[in-house]
């Protein structure tokens, strides 16, 4: 062996020895150095449940066994709670304590992605994917995030691997639908498109699907779905277990009712509005929420239920009569539904709601004049609003104040501008008195409201034929 | 040796080396001061009769008097309001425009090159959620002596949250962009000038979302940008760069993953002064999907540093729950720009819960932001402008207040806020 060879052995054995001592001193260095824990913030007086919760948590961070758990409970506390820096601070030492433990890479990442910064939450993804490769949201998140950066091929490849692993994953047609949209192959975002209302019924996809039709030309298609409802609103990000699960040891009773508007599960939302109602008996809101769950999930008797505790428990609620009262109507309950308005109005005389609903009570009845009274309280109260208006137009319409009404129906239209209630009896109305440019004005603006039911559009089409001898058609 | 070493990692869990360091920079965690004797408020306009629904205030000398006016958007009334300063701190109000379909969004503009002040407004139709296309784009142009003439430039179409102008496709007529919300469909567009008071669109965007639209020259290449911010479960910034001649490409400069963010507001300013004007914004639309709207622990204030050539840098300058309208304005007079913003619906009924309803972000010269509160009432703002209304150069904030919630309690309609002993 030469001089340089030996030199070369002896400074190999001196880095092995450094490389070894580093990490054992290194081992031993997380060992023994305490763990750091964020701050605790200052609570307030509304979060004593929080308070003890960190507080029992805490008491346990000084022993050496404990400290780890600790710090796990902690950080879950601050993110299921809103304290965002310290549960990103929290998170950041369990992934130097633990970064094998993939749990903690994701929940950090989704803060990180929630503001936007990627790159650090998909280095926190890509680790999470390689550790646990069933862990779906993850794979979601990962492809989202090359989307959000304009990386649209990169996103697509972790979409095209999620449905060869999970065929039909919702979230990654999604996905892959939005990339062909924003591409404008508007025929290859409907063939993805398509499928995926079907699937979800119209929970995903309900919104890019209408303007790929409208683009496609297939307007029919299109105003099919515009016609379904008023507003839809109706996604929700996917269920993630390891984020959802967060809320187990969440104190505030209004972050929990979020927690329940973005469930997909409905018994996971309804327990979780029955424990915001625990929290906070008296918040007639998270009420009002569970009795919403109940109507879209079809379950009278609860929702009923929930609302004979509600106007018991908050007489001076209007809504809570007013829903009652919807309630029972659609039972055919006229009486109860009406003994519930007048209940309603002693307790809550100022409610534009009842005053409504009590009006159009009224109207029914034929007691004709004490409903315009009603309803021109009801639209003082509240004038920005159509259903008033339309109803007053009835009610002084049949009583042969058709001046008056015809106002108040325009009136509606200024609250509302395409009301199709409105447009439907302005369009009849022009009809019955034979003004045939009018009736075609309104009969064209029926027929451009997606809302208008098939069955008055056709009896206005009959009448308008019948009127004038021709049928009425579109002319652009 | 070597072999040793891996193995040791192995078992330690050291080759799994810890993810890379955030690059957000998150607001540093200061203290949020309470500066409420800082300013002092005045109301102005009419007396409140029912809980006002201002949904935009604007500041604009609009009969060039010298003295700076208010316009508002009433959109309970779906009127447009001038508050005309007649002398200073003195205003008059006064209906300029009916029936124009709820107003949330009036800017200014001499659209017909005529020297006065005409004015953009943006309707939405019906602020609660409607996916009809019941928007309006309208222009009040001006006679010269504040009598406007409405013209309707676009109808029935998704709902229109914001409108501005600029000449875009450099024919020296001013075009208009817009911002529609809709509600499940919505669009970003740009309306080319074809006539005296018609309009082609073009749409850039197909999203639901468009809460606003800001127009500057981003990229230093003289031809007027925009950028616009999109909510509902998107939550990006989309940067749309002008090619010229009606050209446009379209990049995303930043997003969220949180369907929940709750983008609210935007602005163009130059706020670290290095001559690239960059992108204001807040998030804090609290509405779904709960039964009430509320805080959330992300609402607040940011920018995107613009960084030349189309890119931009997220910023964030600090928390504020329900926060709308940011605005940049040096409130201090120090040479630094501050960053000033209002909030709404962050307290439903939570009444132990402190909230904010005006804060200001001081900048400390250095672009780290101080946040001072310097109002707790009234409840629920949601827009903001600044002017100097005394004509002193002192800045002085108007805000609005729109009441959609209960408890109605704490309601303004329409404030001025000047620096406590300044007149």
């Amino acid at each position: 062996m030469n001089v340089r060879r030996r030199w070369l052995v002896v400074g190999g054995v001196l880095l092995g020895a450094v490389v070894i001592g580093g990490g054992v001193f290194h081992v031993r260095q997380r060992a023994i150095v305490p763990i750091v824990f964020p701050e605790v913030p200052a609570f307030d007086d509304t979060q004593a449940r929080l308070r003890a919760a960190v507080a029992a948590a805490m008491e346990k961070a000084n022993s050496r066994k404990g400290a780890k758990e600790a710090l796990e409970q902690i950080a879950q506390l601050y993110h299921a709670n809103g304290y965002l820096d310290e549960a990103q601070a929290a998170y950041g030492e369990l992934e130097e304590l633990d970064p094998r433990e993939p749990r903690w890479l994701h929940l950090h990442a989704l803060i990180l992605a929630g503001y936007g910064d990627f790159e650090p939450a998909m280095a926190r993804w890509r680790g999470l994917v390689e550790l646990a490769p069933d862990y779906l949201p993850a794979h979601l998140r990962l492809a989202e995030a090359e989307l959000k950066l304009n990386r649209p091929d990169a996103a697509a490849a972790i979409y095209e691997t999620v449905l060869r692993r999970w065929p039909n994953e919702p979230y990654a047609q999604l996905g892959l639908a939005r990339i062909d949209f924003e591409a404008e192959k508007w025929a290859d975002a409907l063939r993805r498109l398509e499928p995926l209302v079907a699937q979800t019924d119209y929970r995903l996809g309900y919104d890019l699907i209408v303007s790929a039709y409208e683009k496609l030309g297939r307007d029919a298609e299109a105003k099919a779905i515009r016609g379904q409802m008023k507003a839809s609103g109706a996604f929700r990000d996917a269920p993630d277990p390891w984020f959802d699960e967060l809320v187990a040891v969440c104190f505030d009773p209004y972050r929990i009712a979020i927690a329940a508007g973005a469930r997909t599960n409905p018994t996971e939302a309804r327990d979780l509005l029955l424990r915001a109602i625990e929290l906070a008996p008296h918040e007639v809101s998270y009420r009002l929420q569970l009795v919403s769950h109940y109507t879209e999930q079809q379950d009278a008797p609860a929702a009923l239920e929930a609302l004979r505790q509600l106007t018991t428990q908050a007489p001076n609620f209007a809504d809570g009569w007013a829903r009652l009262a919807m309630l029972q109507q659609d039972f055919g309950q006229q009486a109860a539904a009406a003994q519930t308005v007048v209940k309603g109005l002693e307790h809550c005389p100022d409610s534009p709601s009842l005053r409504l609903m009590w009006g159009a009570m009224l109207r029914r009845a034929g007691r004709r004049e004490e409903a315009i009274r009603e309803l021109e309280i009801s639209i003082k109260l509240r004038p920005t609003e159509a259903p008033a208006y339309v109803e007053l137009a009835h009610a002084q319409v049949s009583g042969g104040d058709v001046e008056a009404g015809l106002a108040n129906l325009r009136r509606s239209l200024e609250a509302e501008p395409e009301n199709p209630d409105a447009l439907i009896f302005l369009a009849f109305h022009a009809i019955s008195v034979g003004d045939r440019l009018e009736a075609d004005g309104w009969m064209r603006r029926v027929a451009q409201q997606p809302r208008v039911a098939a069955e008055p559009a056709r009896r206005l089409k009959q009448a308008y034929r019948t009127k004038f001898g021709r049928d009425w058609q579109v002319r652009e | 040796m070597l072999a040793a070493a891996a193995l040791l990692s192995a078992f330690t869990g050291c080759d799994q080396r810890a993810p890379a360091p955030t690059r957000l920079e998150r607001a540093r965690k200061s203290a949020v001061v309470h500066d409420l004797d800082h300013m002092k408020a005045q109301r102005v306009g009419r007396e409140i009769s029912s809980p006002p629904w201002i949904a935009h205030v604007n500041a604009v000398d609009l009969d060039g008097d010298g003295w700076l006016d208010i316009v508002a958007c009433d959109t309970r009334e779906s009127t447009i309001l001038w508050l005309r300063q007649v002398a200073r701190g003195q205003f008059e109000e006064m209906t300029i425009a009916e029936g124009m379909l709820v107003p949330v969004r009036v800017e200014p503009a001499d659209i017909d090159g005529d020297g006065d002040i005409d004015l953009l407004v943006a309707s939405m139709g019906e602020v609660f959620p409607n996916n009809d296309r019941i928007g309006t784009v309208s222009i009040l142009e001006n006679d010269g002596r504040q009598n406007f003439t409405k013209h309707a430039v676009l109808e029935r179409t998704t709902r229109v949250t914001d409108v501005r102008a600029a000449d875009f496709n450099g024919d020296g007529r001013l075009d208009l962009a817009v911002a529609q919300f809709g509600y499940d469909q919505g669009e970003v567009s740009w309306l080319e000038r074809v006539g005296p008071w018609e309009f082609r669109r073009h749409v850039l965007l197909d999203l639901s979302g468009a809460i606003n639209i800001g127009v500057a020259d981003f990229n230093g290449d003289g031809r007027p940008d925009i950028v616009s911010n999109i909510s509902q479960q998107w939550e990006e910034v989309y940067y749309f760069e002008n090619h010229g001649r009606g050209g446009f490409s379209r990049v995303r400069v930043w997003g969220s993953a949180n369907e929940d963010y709750g983008s609210s507001g935007l602005t163009v300013a130059d706020l670290n002064r290095d001559g690239r004007p960059d992108v204001l914004f807040t998030n804090g639309d609290g509405f779904g999907p709960a039964a009430t709207p509320g805080p959330r622990p992300w609402h607040g204030v940011q920018w995107l540093e613009n960084v030349g050539g189309g890119g931009f840098r997220y910023r964030r300058i600090g928390n504020l729950h329900g926060a709308y309208s940011p605005v940049a304005v040096d409130l201090d007079q120090d040479g630094a720009i501050d960053v000033v913003a209002v909030a709404g619906y962050a307290d439903w009924s939570n009444k132990d819960r402190e909230v904010i309803s005006l804060m200001w972000f001081r900048n400390d010269g250095r672009m780290g932001f101080e946040p001072r509160v310097l109002a707790m009432a009234p409840k629920d703002l949601i827009t903001l402008a600044a002017g100097d209304f005394d004509g002193d150069g002192s800045p002085v904030l108007v805000t609005g207040g729109f009441y959609v919630y209960p408890p109605y309690q704490n309601m303004e309609r329409i404030l001025l806020w000047r620096k406590a002993g300044a007149r």
